[in-house]
Parts: C-alpha cells; sequence; structure tokens
C-alpha cells in the first residue's frame, strides 16, 4: 500500500567536496519496520540520516517522510522524527528533568508535556536518574535520555545513529530491548556496526558500502543471497599440508581450502568452504561427511570437525567486497 | 514564538546554573564599579558621566565573553545538531540565542543600579543624563551581542570567537576615535564616523534619542544577526 511507505528516498545524492558520501541512494522504509543500516565507517550512514533529519541538504535527488519531503518543509519533517545523533550529544549541565522539558517545550507538546515526560521515563528506565545531571550520568543513561527525547513527541519514525556505540554488554543488551519494545509500535531507523544486534532486533537490513546499497534484505534473506556456501572445519592429525590440502581440493563440493600447522606440530587445521548440499548430487554425503571418511580411508586422525553456517557478517564482508578478509 | 522562548529560556539556564553568568556579571561589575568610583570622588560631581563613558571600551571585551560560546559550545559538543533537527527555523534559534544575551546583559546593567542610588543619597544627579546612559549602554549591547554571536557562529572555539568578535568590535570603536579620523578628509572622517559606534553611543547618553542612531543600532545589529542566520545555515 502507498500510505504503508513512511520513508521514500529516491536517488540521493551528499557529496562532501570530492567525496561522495551518498552516491544515488534509493531505498524505502514501511511502517512497522525495524531496519538495522549496517556499513564500514564512513560508509555514508550518518550522512543519510542527517539528510533524512534536514541537518543537511542534500545536493540531488529527493526523500520524503510520511509525505513530506525534505525539500518542501524541513520543519514539518523533523516533527515526524525523532533523532539520536552518534554518541548522544545532550546538553550536560542540564538535569535529565529539565532537558525533558526543554524538548517537550520546543516540541511544542503544550499541557501534555508532563505526561508525555512520565511515559518516556517510565519507557526508557530514567526514573532513579530523572534529578541527575547528564554530565554526571553513565554512558549507558545518556543513550536512555537520548532515546527518552526521541521518542518524547511520539513521532512516526525514529532513527537512532549507533545507539549502541561504547556500551557496556549490559548497556548493550538493555538499549536493545528498549529498542525493540519501541520497535513495537514505531518504526525504526538505526545504523551499528554489530551484526548480531542486527540479527537480534531487526526485521531487515540495510547495507551501505561507500555511499552506496550494497544489499537490502531481511538478515535470513541477505545469508540466503550468499550462496550455500558454508565452511567446514577439521582438525587432522597424520598427513603432510600439501597431502591434506590437495586431498581436501579433490573432494566434490569444495571451493577453497586452507591448511595451517597448528602451535603443537602434530595436528593441522583444515579450513574450507563448500557447497554443502547444492553440488553433490542424489545419494553422495555432504562434504564435511566425505572429509571424515577420506581420513577414515588413509588413516588420519580427526580431533574436530565442525561446519559453520555463514553468518550476517561473511554477507557484509561479502557485500562490501572484504569477503577475502576471512 | 514558542520555540524562540524554549531555546531563550534554555540558554538563561545555561549562563544562571553554572558558574560562568555570575563570573562574567561579576567581573564586570568590579571593574565598571571600581573604575567609576574611582574617579568619582575626584571629580566631585555627583553624575556617571565618567562610568558611561568608560563603558564602549569595556563592553568591547565583556560582551563577546558573553556571546562566545553560544554557537561554539553546542558545535563543540555536538548538541548542535540536536537542536537544529528540531522542528523550530533557523532564525527562531538565532533569536532565542540572541534575547537570553541580552537579558545577561540588561541584568549586568541593571545591578549598577546601586550607583545612581547611592548619587541620589550623596547629592542631586540629573536623572536624564543617566538613564540616556543606560539606555545607550543597552544599545551599544545590543550591536556588540548581535556581532559576538555571529563570531561565535563561525568557530567552535570559543577563544576564536571572542577574538574575531573583540577584532570587529574594535574596528568600529575605532571607527570613532580622533586619533583615526584625523587622518582622513573631513567629508571621509565624517562619514565613517557615523559608522562607528562611538558617536551614536555619545549621542544617545546625552539623553538624545535620534532616529539616525536608531536606525544605526537596528541596521547593525539586524546585519549581524542575518549573518548569523545565514552561517548556521550554510553548514548544510
Amino acid at each position: 500500500m502507498a500510505d504503508d511507505i513512511l520513508v521514500n528516498v529516491s536517488n540521493l545524492i551528499k557529496t562532501y567536496g570530492p567525496l561522495r558520501a551518498v552516491d544515488d541512494l534509493t531505498f524505502q522504509v514501511r511502517r512497522g519496520e525495524i531496519v538495522g543500516l549496517l556499513g564500514p565507517n564512513g560508509a555514508g550512514k550518518s550522512t543519510t540520516m542527517k539528510v533524512l533529519t534536514c541537518y543537511l541538504v542534500a545536493d540531488s535527488g529527493s526523500a520524503s517522510v510520511a509525505g513530506v519531503s525534505i525539500d518542501d518543509d524541513p520543519v514539518e519533517v523533523r516533527r515526524h522524527i525523532g533523532y539520536l545523533p552518534e554518541n548522544a550529544p545532550l546538553y550536560t549541565e542540564m538535569r535529565v528533568r529539565e532537558y525533558l522539558a526543554f524538548v517537550g517545550n520546543i516540541r511544542g507538546l503544550g499541557k501534555k508535556r508532563n505526561d508525555r515526560i512520565d511515559w518516556a521515563v517510565e519507557a526508557c528506565g530514567l526514573q532513579a536518574k530523572f534529578m541527575s545531571p547528564i554530565g554526571a550520568l553513565s554512558r549507558g543513561y545518556r543513550q536512555r535520555v537520548g532515546l527518552a527525547q526521541a521518542v518524547l513527541h511520539d513521532p512516526d519514525l525514529l532513527i537512532l545513529d549507533e545507539p549502541t556505540s561504547g556500551l557496556d554488554p549490559i548497556q548493550l543488551i538493555e538499549i536493545r530491548k528498549l529498542i525493540m519494545e519501541i520497535g513495537k509500535t514505531k518504526t525504526v531507523l538505526f545504523s551499528t556496526h554489530i551484526m548480531q544486534e542486527v540479527e537480534a532486533v531487526c526485521s531487515r537490513c540495510m547495507i551501505i558500502n561507500r555511499g552506496k546499497l550494497a544489499a537490502d534484505g531481511s538478515p535470513s534473506e541477505l545469508k540466503a543471497k550468499i550462496g550455500d556456501e558454508r565452511r567446514i572445519i577439521a582438525r587432522v592429525k597424520g598427513p603432510t599440508e600439501g597431502e591434506l590440502e590437495t586431498s581436501a581440493k579433490a573432494l566434490h563440493g569444495v571451493t577453497t581450502v586452507v591448511v595451517q600447522k597448528m602451535p603443537n606440530g602434530a595436528w593441522l587445521e583444515c579450513s574450507m568452504h563448500s557447497n554443502a548440499n547444492g553440488a553433490a548430487p542424489e545419494g553422495e554425503a555432504d562434504a564435511s561427511e566425505r572429509l571424515y571418511n577420506l581420513c577414515r580411508e588413509k588413516n588420519w586422525a580427526v580431533q574436530e570437525i565442525r561446519v559453520e553456517s555463514l553468518t550476517l557478517e561473511d554477507a557484509f564482508l561479502k557485500a562490501t567486497g572484504h569477503a577475502a578478509l576471512k | 514564538m514558542a520555540a524562540t522562548l524554549s531555546v531563550l529560556r534554555r540558554e538563561l539556564g545555561a549562563y544562571f546554573n553554572t558558574p560562568i553568568g555570575y563570573v562574567f556579571i561579576g567581573f564586570f561589575l568590579l571593574i565598571t564599579c571600581y573604575l567609576y568610583v574611582d574617579s568619582l570622588f575626584i571629580s566631585g560631581s555627583a553624575e556617571m558621566r565618567e562610568y558611561f563613558s568608560g563603558l564602549p571600551f569595556i563592553m568591547l571585551f565583556f560582551i563577546p565573553a558573553v556571546a562566545m560560546r553560544l554557537w561554539s559550545e553546542e558545535r563543540k559538543l555536538g548538541t548542535l545538531e540536536l537542536l537544529l533537527t528540531m522542528p523550530i527555523k533557523t532564525w527562531q534559534a538565532v533569536l532565542g540565542k540572541y534575547l537570553a544575551g541580552l537579558v545577561v546583559i540588561a541584568v549586568m546593567l541593571l545591578l549598577t543600579v546601586h550607583l545612581p542610588i547611592t548619587l541620589k543619597i550623596l547629592g542631586n544627579p540629573d536623572a536624564g543624563p543617566i538613564i540616556g546612559g543606560y539606555l545607550g549602554a543597552m544599545v551599544l549591547g545590543m550591536i556588540y551581542l548581535s556581532i559576538g554571536a555571529f563570531a561565535s557562529s563561525l568557530t567552535s572555539d570559543q577563544i576564536v570567537a571572542f577574538i574575531i568578535a573583540v577584532s570587529i568590535n574594535f574596528v568600529l570603536y575605532l571607527m570613532g576615535f580622533a586619533g583615526v579620523l584625523r587622518d582622513f578628509s573631513p567629508a571621509l572622517a565624517g562619514a565613517i564616523e557615523r559608522f562607528g559606534v562611538q558617536l551614536h553611543f555619545e549621542s544617545i547618553s546625552r539623553g538624545v534619542v535620534d532616529t539616525r542612531d536608531i536606525v544605526y543600532a537596528v541596521t547593525v545589529s539586524g546585519m549581524f544577526l542575518l549573518l548569523n542566520v545565514l552561517v548556521i545555515e550554510r553548514r548544510r
């Protein structure tokens, strides 16, 4: 449905001097989606967000939020968005209560302001820190205050720039829970480096690289796109490195083989990529089984065989052209 | 309107909930009052002329000190991004901050009210020049503040903002300086003097509110406020 589309970005271009930070970007975000923006540093995630929130003006292309174009009415666009920039920049000398009151005023909440503040404080778990100066809060709590100001006016769309950066493991889990909770009723667009986060939280993932959209889909879709490739890791004692490598490569369906001598000298670690089931004809066992049989045949001792399915991180590395890193 | 007021209130909070406002005001009072009281008993007459004649030079430094944090600090902390992604127009933010600065200056001047009160007790001062003097000081503050805010918008470094503002103020101040004007032809000197602050401040101080002085103040302040808006917009 057309009115289902909350964010509509079309051929967006933003350059900083000679650098194209956002290079002909086109995508839509539907209501209710929790979208993860993945990308290396400098890929253009923050810039895209800054253009959507009308903090920056695009060089060309168009974008609209809730039907309002960023060129026509930036102020109105900002009414529909709750934004939290990277590192949650807040006025450190203000107390949480004062700060939220300020945001409530500037967003024109009027009489509803105090109720909304109570709601946001409750939703973000800030009750204990309500009267604290923001400068005295830990990073985790500051992010929460940032989230509180973003949801205060009940916006349709939340744009969060690396909301989990710099948080310790406990804070990470809490913020993620918060985002998922908020995501139940709102549309969220957030950027991150952490793959598990995207898999855990997002319904959809966009991989951005060098200003372009490299991949777009749900986490499982993206993993499926890299193909049936699986990685098999085995520890074998007996053969020389050369023997193991040639034998492994000879196995049906194996694409790459890397053999490494383990520190203790006796064992070799073999890592291979294989098309797990795709290439094997009917009746034939999959690659890991064939490797085991091979070792048994040649009387090589097998300490470990494990099969790793490709993760979102692999999809990310492949989409950004860094697949060889792994 | 509500947006401007929100910014105004927040900014005032920043000045008065932290030591900054009090330190600046304290120093201003200390220096100006001391210099004045020094001359008062020497001159022996119940008037504040000595006080107001020293103000333009002192305010030339103090107002930039008040203004330097307006935009520079936000830029440095990154809070500018949050402010400007609120549903407000840039000019509303500029105006809100400017008005907050004006309030601080007004408070600074108001706190010297003990001077005319003391004069009234000691002697029989003429009300006109005193009121005119305060008015002139406020107008001077308006002008210097618009320059200070503009300078602050240019950089994230408060010190640099301060220096830029002081430099511009100094140029305007020098335009009324006899030692400088002497080097120009009388016609040109007259024109230059009219662009400087000194002339207009003096005429207001005398209790004469000339439309030309008002026009000057509004024009210069307006120009720098507009530049302020443009600079903030340009980062987009």
